[in-house]
């Protein structure tokens, strides 16, 4: 019985060195790949980030644009004001 | 006379058996924990309320042909309630300070030495009598160590099922207790002054690097771990669902409905597995006992690896991120935020710990892969 346990002990801890070189060995290949990506993103040059994309739809040609909206909105006004 | 009798043998009174009156007890202990603690409760009270279920005498709940027999077989047996929580989580985590700052993996690396010191004590744990765990259960055990349910789970499941119930209640237990245990271990391996050190901002991530970034995680999982693809892919599934902006729709279901409804059935099922033969046995207080040994043990390797990185690192480290390497997100992060708060009132680093905190969820989900690899 003691034996046994000895020879558990031992699966255990070539476990234990296995185990954790290649979570070591993986999560590291892993960080190359995040560079990899980081790289490859910046070679693709500028692309919209999170906060452009969301702004994007502003750009929809069916829509009028921010600009056109407030030049409408400051003329309305104004003529509201002369046509009192 | 005849007809009282009977009836009073179709009473639960005349059946309760002592193990049954405890394990209910438990069951009561942990509704209180949920309710009136707020201890995990959207986890811990389904689990309670199973306890309860499945100890009723005469019920059949659990014996073939039960409700909680069928949840317990379709769910977890299979694996699948553990995976399809794993979808929703992975849509459920932003790995933008991940990708911001990658050598934070390492600190999600170093946390799973808990996993792997926990099973060499489960191992040792045999030395006393009466404790007779086999490789697999040991490894089911240590698993707790990942500080992340699902995964506890799953593993336990395929692995040693018998043990399923206790395991689960250890590591949802102290999921609910990492405000309590990390502190003071935080604590005595920094300085005042590594406590206080403030980290640089963490730089603007794209949308095109989020959406590649499962998909590489699966491939690299795909070429050197396979056992690990069922959780690593479910993940990395719900991961893109979220990133790719394109099925808000599956991602809102996957992060919302659909996690709550498995979390249901899989919170009924677990507290199916306590029943008094099950539980009331000296090996769930050897694995209430490891389980906080490897919660213990993975908090100070990710703290005294993020000060090995610090010292070889250009940019300041605070290494009290390291102890966010046991995944038990968002928990474990925001117990990094607080004391660091604590050390210097104007030190944010919630966002620096979520780096590590989801390193430790893939962390884990390797270490379980390996386990399964080597093991199962």
């Amino acid at each position: 019985m003691q034996q046994d346990i000895g020879q558990l002990l031992i699966e255990a801890a070539t476990l234990l060195v296995a185990g954790m070189t290649f979570v070591f060995l993986f999560l590291t290949l892993l960080i190359g790949a995040i560079h990899v990506i980081a790289w490859i993103n910046q070679r693709l040059g500028a692309e919209p980030t999170i906060e452009h994309a969301v702004a994007a739809p502003a750009a929809n040609p069916t829509e009028p644009s921010q600009g056109v909206i407030s030049a409408i909105s400051a003329a309305v006004h104004q003529y509201r004001k002369q046509h009192r | 006379m005849e007809k009282l009798a009977i009836l009073w043998d179709s009473t639960a009174l005349a059946h309760f058996e002592t193990g049954q009156i405890v394990m209910m007890l438990v069951g009561f202990l942990l509704l209180y924990l949920a309710i009136v603690r707020k201890f995990e409760p959207l986890l811990l009270l389904p689990i309670g309320f199973g306890a309860l279920l499945t100890n009723i005498p005469l019920a059949g709940f659990s014996e073939a042909g039960g409700l909680l027999y069928y949840v317990y077989k379709v769910g977890i047996d299979t694996g699948v309630f553990p995976l399809l929580i794993f979808m929703g989580v992975g849509a459920l985590t932003d790995f933008g300070a991940l990708i911001a700052n990658p050598r934070m993996l390492l600190l999600g690396a170093a946390a799973q030495f808990g996993i792997f010191a926990t099973l060499f004590g489960a191992i040792a744990l045999n030395y006393i009598p009466g404790f007779e765990f086999t490789l697999k259960d040991a490894s089911a055990i240590a698993i707790i160590g990942g500080a992340d349910g699902p995964t506890a789970i799953f593993l336990a499941s395929k692995l040693a099922p018998e043990l399923l119930g206790a395991i689960a209640v250890a590591a949802y237990s102290y999921m609910a207790l990492v405000p309590i245990i990390q502190p003071p271990i935080m604590k005595a391996l920094t300085t005042q002054q590594e406590r206080e050190i403030e980290m640089l901002q963490l730089r603007e991530v794209s949308r095109r690097e989020k959406i590649i970034f499962p998909l590489a995680v699966l491939l690299l999982t795909i070429l050197f771990l396979p056992t690990a693809t069922p959780l690593v892919g479910m993940f990395c599934l719900g991961n893109l669902m979220r990133e790719s902006g394109v099925v808000d729709r599956l991602s809102n279901t996957a992060q919302n409905e659909l996690i709550n409804i498995v979390t249901i059935f899989l919170g009924l099922a677990v507290g199916s597995k306590l029943s008094a033969d099950k539980f009331l046995t000296l090996e769930t207080l050897g694995i209430l006992g490891l389980g906080a040994v490897a919660f213990a043990i993975g908090t100070a390797a990710g703290v005294l690896m993020a000060k090995l990185m610090a010292r070889f690192s250009s940019n300041p480290i605070n290494p009290l991120i390291g102890a966010a390497g046991v995944s038990a997100v968002p928990m474990a992060a925001r117990v990094v935020n607080k004391v660091g708060l604590q050390a210097n009132p104007h030190n944010f680093l919630l966002m620096h710990a979520m780096g590590p905190n989801v390193a430790g969820v893939l962390g884990s989900a390797v270490a379980a892969g390996i386990l399964l690899a080597l093991v199962g």
